[in-house]
């Protein structure tokens, strides 16, 4: 069933982001296509013309929309768990015969592939821009890149936790995105709790939860500095003496607080959705 | 007989209002029973508890001997009250859909049904007119082969003529040994097929009783009751 929750939502979902997609890889193209028209203008030309004012405007446009992508992705899957979920279209969700569990994780699975997939298409027009516009540099970075992991670099030179530890900060950056989608949608569903502001309510959820987060963060880093100024000749001894073990040990507690966070509003937002749906 | 839906000492309330206060009854298989009552008088309130849309706040609803969850959503058939598709899916894909999800689905059914209709399978939702997602809606419904239907205001907002064609799709189509809950409160359009009638007023069960036995009792019809019991 879980595969099925995914395969619809995934279709669902396309709706919207696959004309997000196909707008910026247009963009992508018409500020190609105009750096490359304004390479063949000589300089003197150009002075005057306006091709150049556009290809900046194109490159600005461009650099905006990239980080639009990434931006919005959260916030479009946000939108479509919001209208399956908490809008009209939740009297089909949940009157399916499948778990509430299972109907949340393959929401949230489904909004975690699409951010991935905006990292990635973001990732891909950046290297295709690079390849028109700057051919000759895209190249030779290419090729730098290729001779560094072929020749130069030498995995036996890493000592093994070091390795692994960069898997693990790889795991940890992956289950961020999960554990983001994770929070916006456990927010939805606490806005679901509220019986005539559900949105607003949402939305104040998600504010107090980050300005919760910052003042635990900060609380946090002045009680390690506090601690650490005792202990630091250690501690710094111990970073010197064993820097692989250290960095492990970052990783594997990034990794750990992000799956916390991940099981723990999938875990919220499943008890919600069952004992407080509120389809209005 | 097992019955098919029983419903025990139930309550709901939304923080001081009380919308179903300690209601019992019990639906048998094979009846269609229309679930009567004014505005705010907690038919669409039962029927979410009924499809475990909310929680009751007090007492229990058991379907098929067992507590709303996922095996009583897969032998209930349920229409709500307002347009629940999403408006970018064909029709083709919400068959799809179904077809997925519920085992009970017959997908031939669905698709003779729209045929009868003259509607295109491979039409966007969102361009077919109210009234066609209405009986789309109900379409998808009816072409389950499940226990128990529940339709929430099925003939509410429609033409008289709409009403015929949901009213003639709901008798041909649903599974003899199945029952039927219909919510309305234009009982004089449905009155004929009905074999019980729930009346409900302000979250209390005013009246519970077969047809028949109402007709002989008050020696008028059902809908001539309904404006007895709640003349205002």
């Amino acid at each position: 069933m879980l595969g099925k929750v995914i395969k619809h939502d995934f279709k669902a979902m396309s709706k919207l982001f696959i004309p997000t997609y196909l707008v910026f890889g247009a963009l992508v193209i018409l500020d190609a296509l105009m750096n490359l028209v304004n390479s063949q203008i000589p300089n003197h030309v150009k002075a005057y013309g306006i091709i150049p004012v556009f290809t900046t405007l194109t490159d600005v446009l461009m650099f905006i929309g990239m980080i639009l992508i990434i931006a919005i992705s959260p916030i479009l899957s946000t939108v479509c768990f919001y209208r399956s979920v908490a809008g009209n279209e939740g009297y089909l969700t949940h009157t399916l015969p499948v778990k509430r569990s299972i109907i949340v994780t393959g929401k949230m699975i489904t909004g975690f592939l699409y951010s991935c997939i905006s990292l990635v298409f973001v990732f891909i027009s950046s290297l295709i821009y690079l390849f028109i516009c700057h051919h000759d540099t895209s190249m030779e970075i290419i090729s730098s890149i290729k001779n560094f992991f072929l020749h130069e670099l030498k995995l036996e030179d890493f000592p093994v936790s070091v390795i692994v530890g960069f898997i693990i900060i790889i795991l940890a950056l992956i289950v961020q995105q999960y554990a983001n989608v994770a929070t916006y949608y456990c927010c939805v569903a606490i806005g679901q709790t509220n019986n005539t502001h559900k949105i607003i309510m949402s939305i104040v959820t998600y504010i107090a939860y980050t300005t919760i987060l910052q003042i635990l963060s900060s609380v946090f880093s002045f009680v390690m500095t506090a601690v650490l100024s005792n202990t630091s000749d250690s501690l710094n001894e111990f970073m010197v003496r064993n820097p692989e073990g250290f960095f492990l040990g970052v990783s594997i507690f990034a990794l750990c607080l992000n799956l916390l966070i991940s099981v723990l509003f999938t875990f919220i937002c499943t008890k919600i959705l069952d004992k407080k749906l509120n389809l209005t | 007989m097992e019955q098919l839906l029983v419903v025990n000492h139930l309550t709901k309330s939304f923080g001081r209002n009380i919308a179903l206060n300690d209601i019992s009854f019990q639906v048998m298989p094979g009846r269609i029973v229309g679930l009567l009552g004014p505005n705010g008088s907690g038919k669409t309130t039962l029927i979410k508890i009924i499809n475990s849309l909310i929680s009751p706040t007090s007492g229990q609803v058991l379907i098929n001997g067992e507590a709303p969850g996922v095996n009583s959503k897969k032998i209930i058939s349920y229409l709500p009250d307002k347009p629940y598709f999403n408006d970018w899916m064909k029709v083709t894909e919400l068959i799809d859909l179904y077809e997925d999800f519920y085992e009970d689905f017959d997908r031939n059914t669905a698709l003779n049904l729209l045929g009868n209709l003259h509607i295109n399978p491979s039409d966007k939702i969102k361009k077919l007119s109210k009234g066609t997602i209405e009986k789309v809606q109900l379409i998808m419904v009816m072409s389950r082969k499940a226990k128990l239907y529940i339709l929430d205001e099925p003939i509410a907002g429609v033409d008289p003529a709409a009403r015929d064609y949901i009213l003639s799709t709901i008798i041909s189509n649903y599974n003899r040994d199945a029952s039927i809950i219909i919510s309305t409160h234009l009982i004089a359009d449905i009155e004929n097929v009905l074999d019980d009638a729930l009346f409900l007023r302000e979250g209390n069960i005013a009246m519970y009783n077969s047809v028949e036995n109402i007709r002989s009792t008050y020696n008028q019809s059902v809908d001539a009751t309904f404006r007895e019991v709640f003349r205002c």
